[in-house]
């Protein structure tokens, strides 16, 4: 498991990759639109699995040597909903809770939208 | 007047009039915006996904065919949906426009299910729905629609203001059920109230 460290004046702040997946991930249940996450609700996704264990749930969170983050979503989408709205959504709930709870910056969010589907 | 029934071309003229009610108080929504990020653009997100819907279904000309209209609302809606809010809205409006297109009248009954399509397919839109927000109002809306429709109300008039009330008493309780607006003070979206404008 990677993880991610600061510095403070009094020690060390290490925070696990798989924690700010979590936060991640709490972001996108709220996220309308979004009815799944790839590799976690498809069957058939054993392939991703079985590739980098981060993919878990979907989400999958890099640091860069500058402390910076980039935080992978692929997601199912539900028919029927503006995709670029729900993208446009997800990144900036994720962005500003991730750098609310965690206070690491965040450089890159990218959305792979792995498919569709109908909800009615 | 008293009325049972809404035509396509009156279906039209609330839409719109709701459409421009939402936009008059598109501020104040703004700043009731602290759920879930606090980013005060809530009110103009869902104005300009209205307005998207609005002006597809003006596109149309002066039609009665409530089919083509509620075609129209729900692919405005789609199309123009932004942020959280306008996709919200877009949902409750897919929900509504797939039960009133098969009918050239709405009813109390109708609209009842309608109210109910609307709510079903927004929560199922989400993974995790959360209380004390839009989807609160639009629920409490439609369950009370559904509560009138079984006791036989078919005057239209008594319909909307018993709904709308009861989207407002809901609406005053929505800080109990979501910590953060209580913490700023702060109530919920309007969304349903528009709907029921007239």
């Amino acid at each position: 498991m990677k993880t991610s460290l600061f510095d403070t004046h009094k020690g060390n702040v290490s925070v696990d990759t798989e924690v700010i997946a979590q936060y991640a991930a709490s972001v996108a249940d709220g996220c309308f639109g979004i009815v799944g996450m790839a590799g976690m609700n498809t069957k058939d996704d054993i392939a991703n699995l079985l590739k980098r264990e981060s993919m878990a749930n979907g989400i999958n969170v890099a640091v860069s040597s500058k402390k910076k983050l980039t935080i992978d979503f692929h997601v199912i989408v539900s028919y029927g909903v503006n995709i670029v709205a729900v993208s446009d959504n997800l990144v900036s709930s994720v962005r500003y809770k991730v750098e609310e709870c965690t206070g690491l910056e965040i450089e890159r969010i990218n959305i792979f939208v792995e498919g569709v589907r109908r909800i009615d | 007047m008293a009325s049972s029934a809404i035509d396509g071309r009156q279906l039209t003229a609330l839409f719109i009039a709701g459409a421009a009610n939402l936009e008059a108080n598109k501020d104040w929504i703004n700043e009731l915006n602290v759920f879930p990020v606090p980013d005060g653009d809530t009110g103009t997100n869902m104005t300009l996904t209205i307005k998207s819907a609005v002006k597809e279904v003006q596109d149309l000309g002066n039609t009665d065919n409530m089919k083509d209209i509620c075609k129209a609302m729900s692919s405005g809606s789609l199309r123009g949906a932004r942020g959280n809010s306008g996709v919200i809205l877009s949902q409750l409006i897919r929900g509504f426009s797939k039960v009133a297109r098969d009918h050239d009248k709405l009813t109390v009954p109708i609209l009842a299910d309608a109210f109910d399509r609307a709510v079903v397919t927004a929560y199922k839109a989400v993974m995790k729905p959360k209380e004390g927000t839009i989807l609160t109002v639009a629920k409490a809306a439609a369950d009370k629609s559904r509560e009138l429709a079984d006791q036989g109300v078919t005057d239209l008039d008594e319909f909307f203001s018993q709904v709308l009330k009861e989207a407002e008493d809901v609406l005053a309780k929505t800080p109990d059920m979501l910590p953060v607006l209580k913490e700023a003070r702060a109530s919920s979206i309007r969304a349903e109230r528009d709907w029921c404008s007239s």
